[in-house]
């Protein structure tokens, strides 16, 4: 078998230990997103680097639809952290029934807004965005870089998936270099704001898609972990099982 | 045969329910764990907060249903090997998971042939 178990504690807690897997394998596995960085700016060459795996990524029809900013500035980021806190503020105030003034209002409201977003109202990150407005989580962790991914809105077929190839590639290469990554989807809330396109240089056809935190990490955050056993369908020789 | 009835996709859990929002939940071993707080600063969910005080400062899963989502970050760091998400998160009704079984270490099935 692959793993080997064979710490074994007091209280049965087993640690899995990895075997021998190739270099592209172990850089896909062992990569965590990182949320605490020291705070040593990470040089120009390396994200400059890493912006070339981006820019390798595959794309329906070879359009390339991103565009990268990157966000260097500590005060910049901390004001945008900012404007994004209001806005998970504003949403909380609409939508956490518990606390909104607004009462029953806002629990009719939550319940019309969950069926028209399922994917944005989804428990995790509705927990994460309140968590966000009482100022319990950072959104780019003091990353010391930020990468804005903008996506062409004039993409072929489905440019987000393509967004998300261009980031993975980046975020893999980074973390083959000893940098610490972590998706920043919560950009998402000021993709809206004249303020931010302004300030961000953003125009149409480009709007804000994701953020990649980038910088060293505290620690050491990566390794494999467990993760859950998806059940896969298995058409072969005319008939469909499930594997595991 | 489907994965969701259709009362199932209409209902929607509350939120602030433990039986319908069921969090995961790591597993810390107090013999290994040196109480240094790295897994507190790598989670990203609030769901470890240090007790204690001095030599005696412990990480414990925090009070209530706190949003652990198994991502097993606290394990990674963990220089100790002293923790572990041990209990997948999983939800009622519309967001109810499906096609997923237990937690497990990827695997080669260099066996399988």
């Amino acid at each position: 078998m692959g793993i080997e178990i064979d710490q074994k504690t007091a209280d049965g807690l087993e640690m899995p230990q990895s075997k021998s897997w190739n270099e592209v394998e172990k850089v896909i596995l062992e990569r965590r997103s990182v949320r605490k960085y020291k705070n040593k700016q990470v040089p120009e060459n390396l994200v400059r680097r890493i912006l070339e795996a981006g820019r390798y990524a595959p794309s329906g029809g070879n359009y390339q639809p991103w565009s990268f900013i990157v966000i260097r500035d500590k005060e910049l980021l901390d004001e945008m952290e900012d404007s994004i806190r209001q806005q998970c503020k504003i949403v909380k105030f609409l939508l956490d029934w518990k606390t909104s003034p607004l009462g029953p209002v806002s629990w009719c409201l939550a319940r019309t807004i969950i069926r028209l977003m399922p994917n944005k109202m989804h428990p995790t990150p509705f927990t994460a965005l309140f968590m966000i407005a009482d100022g319990k989580l950072k959104v780019f962790h003091d990353a010391p870089t930020v990468i804005m991914l903008l996506k062409d809105r004039r993409g072929v077929g489905k440019p987000d998936i393509d967004i998300g190839i261009c980031g993975q590639n980046i975020i893999l290469a980074a973390h083959s270099l000893g940098l610490g990554t972590c998706w920043i989807g919560f950009v998402e809330l000021i993709k809206h704001s004249p303020k931010w396109k302004k300030r961000l240089g953003i125009e149409y056809p480009y709007e804000l898609s994701e953020g990649i935190a980038v910088g060293y990490p505290v620690g050491h955050p990566d390794g494999i972990v467990p993760r859950e056993i998806h059940k896969t369908g298995w058409i072969e020789g005319g008939t469909r099982r499930i594997v595991t | 045969m489907s994965l969701l009835s259709l009362k199932e996709r209409l209902k929607i859990p509350a939120y602030d329910n433990p039986d319908h929002c069921m969090m995961a939940k790591v597993t810390i071993d107090y013999e290994r764990c040196n109480g240094c707080g790295m897994c507190v600063a790598a989670c990203v969910a609030a769901a470890l907060e240090m007790q204690g005080k001095g030599k005696e400062r412990r990480p414990r899963m925090a009070e209530g249903n706190p949003p652990c989502v198994a991502c097993n970050d606290c394990m990674a760091i963990c220089e100790q090997g002293a923790i572990l998400a041990t209990k997948i998160h999983d939800f009622l009704y519309k967001y109810k998971r499906v096609l997923l079984e237990e937690l497990s270490t990827p695997r080669d099935f260099e066996d399988a042939q």
